[in-house]
């Protein structure tokens, strides 16, 4: 023990608690530093057995390895997460002290000893403990802003890929940020071309007044200005857009940039235009349909008194000419009112089938007649068939109508040139068309194009030709193409024109036929039939006048309604002796059809003539129920009417 | 540094692989008490190995960070006895010994102290056979705790020194933890090496 007396003296100086066991775990040494943590006095333990002071050190698990020292063997070591508290020293806030451990093996007189070094880890422990506070407090603030980074990621991706050009600029205009899809919008070749760049300046058109400055201080007072303005691109050329322009905010509330939202809208505006141009087609036929409706009565009146004036003059052969002129000039009256009403869709439409490849050849045989010697008309197009169904008359019609204009349009060029077209419609290779005629996108259609080489349409005429009376020429009547377009349209069809400083192309759609097969009907040529009565309705007094007094000269009895309630009364009392309904179709307080059906459940067999100036269409589908019924379009010349009470009487006493 | 690999004879290997057995099951009851569940410590058969031999299995065998454990030892016998553990035993192990949930691999002083106590109780168990000699002492230093990763593994003992390794897998709640036990002799060590185990034998 002499040795180790040397020893202790050295070992109470050191930092850590060190005791030291013989081999039986007597204590033999506790040093100053053991006392302090314990807080009791060497002697308390030095003498007294370490595993009668610490039992748990007595277990198989500290034993084991505390032998293998006291044989001389390796240092064991004790750690503080699987040991905690291998001495119960306190602290002295009052919790444990945490503790490592370490035995080694100490010789001193050939003795073995095992020397106990007890390292405060306290301290460490409040070390690490902050440490690691920290250290979370940084990862969740790295893993903020990985989120942060993966929401701006995410936000910068769907901008990307939004359908709207995107620019983040400073409140002065100058850009930080923009999308492809602005890159697109302008022709800007790259982001960084852009950047740096005043959106004001080197994007937006002069605005007019003091525009520019009233939404600069809008979106400076933190508010969002929307409208249209328009956009210039790089290559100084311009579109319209739907514009927001939005404040972004600092911290502290300040406007520090703004964010655009910008849609092209020229393709909308075109819709709009287009739309627009629609409805004042609409607008424009609902009118031209009722005043040609008016115009088809007052003829029908003129008509008559003319045919009864000149059944009064026969004797005097110049004024019977004279009547027949003014008779001349009536039915061209009629004519244009027929073809404002193919305009406006209220035209009479005989449909039949026919092939549009022969059909199309034949007309350009016929048209070559009108067309002058030094305008070169051709097809390009060899396929006869194309079967369609519709009124050839009408479609000739609206075809000649193109085809002058076309001539007109090729005048002054050299080598004039009209190219008729014709081929199967395939919507995929057209998508333009598809877009502006949505119907093009199913269904079979055969294509005719009518091309010339003249001097083309300005941009600001195009959308206007199809306009009634609108013309660019000195003696223009301005309805070829009017009746154009009503004529392919009563034939189901489509029309559209393109034009450039090349020439002007004139495109039509036309149904082709599905394998229905429709009957047409054929109405039986009558025999004459006199002295009987007609019961003649009509809200018009000149029409139901001249009618009268022509009908009466015919031998027949006639009875007067003015309107379809008057007729009903009228049926009540003298239906018996009615062989004969002459019916108006649109009169005030009973409609035609109305009136017909209340007289048809007093007399269900009586034959009923609609009369109508209005769209025979429309009048078939009202009509077609009634059985014993036929249907005669206004203004009706005496000898067809005369014709056809004869043949219908006829008919339905048969 | 020259490498050359010396062989066992069959009584070296044989006095060799008890002792490394011997340790493990010692190993294995320790731990098993410390945590109160069951464990097992298997150990593989010896291999013989020069240093370079030792890094390329090192770097093969382990594509990751390890904790390296070492012990040095001079006296009768000199050299190092050292155990190798891939971070993914070595976060098996703490979460398992010490009843807590590791979430990274991270290593803290506490961490490093476990590690350095399973090492420690392993190596005990082998190396306290070699210090029961008569011929002479062999001291040991405290345990030093290394993190490195598998392709910086150092080259290890002097010229011709004897490097021994086996695998040692920690089976812990059907998992198998594998590490490596490394037991280096210095050339000059090596008679007196192979005379204490003779002398000691295996109890």
């Amino acid at each position: 023990m002499t040795d180790m007396t040397a020893c202790f003296d050295l070992l109470q100086t050191l930092p850590d608690g060190v005791c030291i066991v013989d081999q039986d775990y007597n204590i033999v040494f506790w040093n100053k530093r053991l006392v302090q943590w314990s807080q009791q006095a060497a002697s308390r333990f030095v003498g007294q057995k370490l595993t009668d002071l610490y039992p748990s050190l007595d277990s198989p698990a500290y034993r084991i390895r505390i032998d293998q020292v006291l044989r001389n063997g390796p240092p064991a070591f004790f750690s503080m997460l699987l040991h905690h508290h291998l001495f119960d020293f306190k602290n002295p806030d009052g919790s444990l002290q945490a503790q490592r451990v370490t035995v080694a093996p100490l010789c001193s007189n050939n003795e073995i000893f095992a020397l106990f070094t007890v390292v405060d880890m306290t301290r460490s422990v409040l070390r690490e403990e902050k440490y690691k506070k920290v250290l979370l407090s940084y990862e969740h603030e790295i893993e903020q802003r990985k989120q942060l980074e993966q929401q701006n990621n995410m936000l910068v991706r769907a901008v990307d890929k939004a359908a709207e050009a995107f620019v983040i600029m400073r409140i002065h205009g100058e850009i930080e940020y923009v999308n492809k899809v602005f890159l697109v919008q302008t022709g800007c070749s790259s982001e960084d071309s852009v950047l740096g760049e005043s959106y004001w300046d080197a994007y937006l058109m002069p605005l007019e007044g003091s525009m520019n400055r009233t939404i600069r201080q809008v979106v400076s007072s933190a508010e969002t200005w929307q409208g249209r303005l328009e956009i210039k691109r790089k290559d100084n050329s311009t579109f319209m857009a739907s514009v927001s322009i939005a404040p972004i905010m600092n911290r502290q509330g300040k406007v520090t940039h703004a964010v655009v939202v910008q849609e092209d809208i020229n393709e909308q505006l075109k819709f709009e235009m287009q739309y627009r141009q629609s409805q004042k087609q609409e607008a424009l036929a609902t009118l031209i349909g009722g005043i040609a409706h008016d115009f088809n009565n007052l003829l029908s009146g003129m008509l008559g008194h003319l045919y009864l004036a000149n059944r009064e003059v026969k004797d005097m052969p110049k004024t019977s000419v004279r009547l027949s002129k003014i008779q001349d000039v009536v039915n061209d009256i009629a004519g244009i009112v027929q073809q404002l009403m193919t305009f406006a869709r209220k035209g009479e439409v005989k449909k039949r089938k026919f092939p549009l490849g022969s059909f199309i050849k034949e007309f350009v045989r016929l048209a070559e007649h009108t067309v002058p010697d030094n305008i070169k008309l051709s097809i390009d197009f060899q396929r006869a068939d194309f079967p369609c169904q519709g009124d050839v008359e009408s479609l000739q019609e609206a075809l000649l109508n193109i085809i002058q204009n076309a001539v007109d349009a090729v005048v002054d060029t050299q080598d004039p040139t009209i190219i008729v077209g014709l081929q199967s419609w395939d919507a995929d290779k057209a998508p333009v068309w598809v877009e502006k005629h949505a119907v093009l996108a199913e269904g079979r259609f055969a294509h005719v194009t009518i091309a010339d080489n003249g001097s083309g349409i300005k941009e600001e005429d195009i959308h206007k030709v199809f306009d009634p009376f609108f013309t660019t020429k000195a003696l223009g009547s301005g309805l070829g193409l009017a009746v154009a377009i009503g004529n392919i349209k009563n034939n189901h069809g489509m029309i559209d024109i393109e034009s450039s400083l090349q020439g002007t192309v004139v495109h039509i759609w036309l149904p082709l036929l599905e394998n229905k097969q429709n009957e047409e009907k054929h109405a039986a040529r009558p025999s004459g039939a006199m002295n009987q009565t007609i019961l003649l309705v009509d809200d018009d007094a000149f029409v139901r006048d001249t009618s009268t007094e022509f009908l009466e000269l015919l031998g027949y009895q006639i009875l007067q309604a003015e309107d379809g309630q008057y007729a009903v009364d009228i049926m009540r009392e003298h239906g018996a002796q009615v062989d004969l309904i002459v019916m108006d179709m649109v009169m005030p307080r009973m409609v035609g059809t109305a009136a017909a059906t209340q007289i048809r459940q007093l007399y269900p067999d009586v034959p009923i003539i609609f009369a109508t100036a209005y769209d025979q269409s429309i009048s078939i589908k009202a009509t077609k129920d009634f059985s014993h019924s036929l249907l005669m379009s206004k203004p009706f010349h005496p000898d067809s009417l005369q014709e056809n009470i004869e043949a219908f009487l006829h008919l339905c006493s048969s | 540094m020259t490498d050359v690999i010396q062989q066992l004879s069959e009584q070296q290997g044989s006095l060799l692989q008890d002792i490394f057995v011997h340790g493990a099951k010692q190993a294995e009851s320790v731990l098993e008490e410390m945590v109160a569940q069951p464990m097992q410590v298997v150990i593989d058969a010896v291999q013989v190995l020069d240093a370079t031999s030792l890094q390329q299995q090192v770097a093969k065998s382990y594509d990751v960070n390890l904790s390296w454990i070492c012990m040095r030892f001079s006296g009768l016998v000199s050299g190092s006895v050292s155990m190798l553990f891939p971070q993914d035993s070595t976060a098996v192990l703490i979460n398992t010994l010490t009843q807590s949930k590791m979430s990274n691999y991270e290593m803290d002083i506490f961490r490093m102290g476990t590690m350095t106590e399973v090492a420690n109780i392993l190596i005990n168990g082998v190396m306290c056979k070699l210090c029961g000699s008569k011929q002479g002492e062999v001291s040991f230093d405290l345990p030093d705790y290394v993190e490195l990763s598998a392709t910086d593994f150092p080259v290890i003992g002097q010229d011709y020194s004897m490097i021994m390794t086996s695998n040692v897998h920690f089976g812990v709640s059907g998992l198998n933890l594998p590490s490596l036990f490394v037991l280096q002799i210095e050339q000059k060590s090596l008679s007196p090496f192979w005379y204490v185990l003779e002398e000691v034998g295996v109890v």
